[in-house]
């Protein structure tokens, strides 16, 4: 039987911290890993005369894309942890609008934490 | 010397070359001979030798691949976990301290036990569980990524080396054409040892029955402990005779762009290598969506999404 | 020119004659400079000066080759040794250095100089009454025109050669 009333509370503010702390700072620091990768540019510094394997060379092409690959996967990771959280505070905002207990207990403990 | 004046070698070269392969020519005392070589002796020192320079004055400047590095360092900042901080590749950059935000989503998964819906449960087994390796393996893909431009920075920084080699022993076997008796200049090609190659392992996910893999990529030799690289291959500038120093010259120049072409060949292998490691194992590399994202207000705590139990 | 150019153009190197009353440095490749010893040149005969300046050059040149191939290896470079020249042309050179013989003479014809055997070999002929006939300066000037005029012309055989062996295909159609 799932729990109800002050328990319930208490396990929904855990998931409101997650959804508004833990998941958006890790997101945060993905986006940031993101807008790195993606700003690497090294267009400029693979350009050569044509006479070197062609305007920017053999590798310029494999470095780019793996770079806009790796940039992908990272901005997936940043949108993912981001949409999860979303899901999250959907989920704390659900239960709570089914017990009156709990949600008096979540709204006391928000109150109480520094989670903004 | 430096690369810097290169062309301004080359254009001593033509000057010197045609001073030189002119009185080769008056020594034969023959007019006819003179008018009828005279135009191809100009055409070689003025037009051929600058030509054959000319693109080398132009190849990658070494430090135009920093800013790129620098950045993909602050990436590799963001993304170090506690496993193992040190650059898996490069020594170039060294240490990132283990940033401890990433510590938040395997610090969070208490908090979301009690929720037994399919979604929740399988963002905690697909996405948190896993996730510090994920993240370990993105960190080890951006410092190939990185290496890839630091091989390329040291092949290039050699090219300028090895070219600038071929103009200083022209001009050194230029300058020794009167004193009689055969001399001879190395010019060795260094761009090819300039790289090295490495094996990345990416180690499995926690927990998962699939193997680990290997990647062979490329970086700087000078950053990347490695066996150490075969000889570089060697020619010697000289000659006897002003066009037979023009053509050893020519040979060599023609031998520079040729392992230029060979190392930078390496460089690209390795990177398709990574692509197609990266595409063949993706989710080594980045965790599936969750499938919590689909949920709505109407299904959230559907047993499909966010059950809940304690 | 560069600096090893710079270098050999600049080279000096002198030498005592076997007897010690002739002192010469050459400058470059053609600048000859002699010096007597005082009231030498008074005494002496053109037979034991012509002895006594063959010795001189043949010196003079040891030590010019043995500084010139220091440069060459101080910048990085070596003196091929023509006894392990492989390739044709390479020893069809090696053979036509040993063949030349390159001849000056100074502009009066008092002194002659020839080398033979890519200069391995000397000869200088002073002729008969020079001593009488000119000062002690005017011989060291006629010494050196003949020294450069020597230098000049194995320079010009060299550089024939040279066309000779690695443009043989040339020669057959212009000259």
């Amino acid at each position: 039987m799932p729990d109800h009333g002050r328990d319930l509370g208490a396990d929904l503010f855990r998931l409101y911290t997650m959804a508004k702390t833990n998941l958006p700072d890790v997101a945060a620091e993905y986006g940031a890993a993101a807008g790195f990768v993606g700003g690497a540019d090294a267009a400029a510094a693979f350009t050569r005369p044509a006479q070197f394997g062609g305007a920017q060379g053999p590798a310029y092409q494999p470095w780019l894309e793996l770079r806009d690959t790796l940039r992908s996967f990272l901005a997936d990771t940043d949108e993912n942890l981001d949409e999860t959280a979303r899901a999250l505070l959907l989920a704390t905002d659900a239960y709570a609008g089914t017990d009156y207990a709990a949600k008096v207990e979540f709204e006391r403990l928000k109150r109480e934490s520094r989670v903004p | 010397m430096s690369f810097e004046q290169l062309m301004q070698h080359a254009a001593d070269i033509g000057n010197k070359a045609f001073k030189e392969g002119l009185e080769e020519l008056m020594a034969l005392k023959s007019p006819s001979y003179l008018a009828q070589e005279q135009p191809k002796l100009l055409n070689r020192c003025y037009a051929e030798v600058p030509g054959l320079f000319q693109p080398f004055s132009q190849i990658p400047d070494p430090a135009s691949y920093d800013p790129a590095i620098e950045t993909l360092k602050r990436a590799l900042a963001k993304l170090s976990t506690g496993q193992d901080t040190r650059d898996p590749i490069s020594t170039n950059g060294g240490s990132y301290y283990a940033n401890p935000v990433l510590d938040k989503i395997s610090g969070s998964e208490a908090y979301i036990e009690s929720w037994t819906g399919k979604a929740a449960m399988e963002f905690k087994t697909n996405f948190i569980d896993p996730f510090p390796s994920v993240a370990r393996n993105q960190f080890i893909l951006i410092s190939a990524l990185k290496a890839a431009l630091e091989a390329e920075q040291a092949m290039w920084a050699a090219a300028r080396k090895d070219i600038d080699q071929i103009a200083e022993n022209t001009l050194k076997a230029l300058d020794c054409m009167d004193d009689c008796t055969s001399k001879e200049w190395a010019v060795t090609f260094t761009a090819a040892a300039a790289i090295t190659g490495i094996l990345l392992t990416i180690p499995t996910l926690g927990g998962s029955a699939a193997l680990a893999i290997s990647i062979s990529t490329v970086g700087a030799a000078a950053w990347v402990a490695a066996a150490l690289p075969p000889s570089p291959p060697e020619l010697t500038i000289s000659g006897d005779e002003t066009n037979a120093v023009l053509d050893s010259m020519h040979t060599a120049v023609n031998k520079a762009s040729e392992v230029i072409s060979e190392t930078e060949q390496r460089i690209a292998k390795a990177l398709n290598n990574v692509l197609d490691a990266v595409h063949g194992n993706r989710d080594y590399f980045v965790a599936p969506r969750p499938a919590l994202v689909g949920a709505v207000r109407q299904t959230i705590m559907n047993p499909e999404y966010m059950g809940y139990s304690d | 020119m560069g600096e090893l150019g710079d270098r050999l153009d600049g080279l000096r190197v002198n030498v005592r004659a076997p007897n010690g009353e002739i002192t010469a440095e050459l400058t470059g490749r053609h600048e000859l400079r002699l010096a007597f010893e005082p009231g030498y040149y008074g005494r002496t005969s053109e037979s034991e000066l012509q002895q006594q300046l063959t010795a001189v050059c043949r010196l003079l040149w040891v030590a010019r080759t043995r500084e010139v191939e220091a440069a060459v290896s101080d910048s990085g470079g070596w003196t091929v040794n023509p006894a392990s020249a492989q390739a044709p042309a390479a020893r069809a050179y090696f053979q036509g250095l040993d063949a030349i013989e390159a001849h000056g003479a100074s502009t009066d014809g008092s002194v002659e100089v020839d080398a033979k055997q890519g200069m391995r070999t000397w000869e200088v002929r002073v002729s008969p009454g020079t001593l009488r006939r000119c000062s002690e300066a005017e011989f060291v000037a006629r010494a050196a025109e003949a020294a450069d005029s020597v230098v000049r012309d194995q320079l010009d055989k060299v550089r024939r050669l040279r066309i000779e062996v690695h443009r043989p295909e040339l020669l057959d159609n212009g000259a």
